[in-house]
């Protein structure tokens, strides 16, 4: 199976599931603290980092780069 | 507050204070609203006339009439409203605005992060999140990054099967904290056999994608009246 393919949301929502609603807005990080690079996001969205990236669980604590993430994944589909 | 005889200042023990006291706390009432406005309400001050009532009533018990009454009134009544005014309710009361001030503040300030709903709904979404474990929470950013089943698999060293699933309950307890209705009856779970070669699911909507294949949850949950 192809594995490296282009992501989409997995959800017939425009804006996603309630996943996304959770992700997008669960933690505001209204400073950025510990955001990492746009290029680090742009690797993220291509699935250019390995899985066991610790970049990855910073998206789960910063809606910001969340959306940025998703918005990125989006923009590449 | 004219008449507090007929309020009825009570000792410790549910008596009557002395009439020659209350009658001097009365009269010191006015100078304890003016030094205090802070206490506000009438009952505070009621309040803080009876302790002070106790006070010298216990102290007149104890070592017979108190000889300058007024004065030594004022001074236990300003201690009595001291003490008060430092308790935490009044505190409170002192930070706080007035409604109509508050509305005030509230307009001036900008909102950084929306309304005060929004606000709200986003720190419910954030309890919400922490209702999953952190492994549960890593698999569905993986999911959302698009890792497949076996690639999530492989990394955690666990079965296909076992990473549908706990994706799966994750987002039903998504869903479920969010008040959205069970999917169980517009999706079908994940055979193990199907899992087991990684082949598309319901649940795996990346994978099913990247496939290039037909995906038929989205029209099954519109025909289910889903989001």
């Amino acid at each position: 199976m192809a594995e490296n393919g282009q992501h989409r949301p997995d959800d017939e929502r425009p804006d996603g599931d309630e996943l996304d609603e959770v992700l997008s807005r669960a933690n505001p990080n209204p400073d950025r603290i510990g955001c990492p690079p746009r290029e680090t996001l742009i690797a993220l969205a291509q699935r250019a980092q390995p899985i066991g990236d610790p970049a990855y669980e910073h998206l789960l604590k910063c809606s910001p780069c969340y959306r940025e993430f998703r918005a990125l994944q989006r923009s590449d589909s | 507050m004219n008449d507090m005889r007929t309020l009825g200042l009570l000792d410790g023990d549910g008596n009557l204070i002395p009439a020659h006291i209350e009658g001097v706390l009365t009269r010191l009432l006015p100078r304890l609203r003016r030094h205090f406005p802070i206490l506000q309400d009438e009952v505070a001050f009621i309040e803080v006339a009876e302790e002070a009532g106790r006070r010298i009533h216990a102290r007149e018990t104890r070592d017979g009439p108190v000889e300058k009454l007024y004065g030594y009134a004022w001074v236990t009544m300003r201690s009595v409203a001291t003490s008060r005014v430092r308790r935490g309710s009044i505190r409170l009361i002192q930070s706080t605005l007035d409604p109509e001030a508050s509305r005030e503040r509230i307009a001036s300030v900008p909102a950084r992060s929306g309304s005060p709903g929004e606000i709200e709904r986003d720190i419910l979404l954030r309890e919400l999140l922490e209702t999953l474990t952190p492994e549960e929470r890593l698999l569905c950013i993986w999911k959302k990054a698009g890792f497949s089943s076996l690639e999530i698999a492989n990394f955690l060293g666990r079965t296909v099967v076992a990473v549908d699933t706990l994706f799966s309950r994750a987002k039903q307890k998504v869903r479920t904290a969010m008040g959205l209705g069970s999917p169980k009856s517009t999706r079908s779970s994940p055979t193990p056999a199907a899992s087991a070669s990684s082949a598309p699911s319901p649940d795996d909507a990346e994978t099913e994608r990247r496939n290039g294949g037909e995906w038929a949850a989205p029209t099954r949950r519109r025909k289910a009246g889903w989001r």
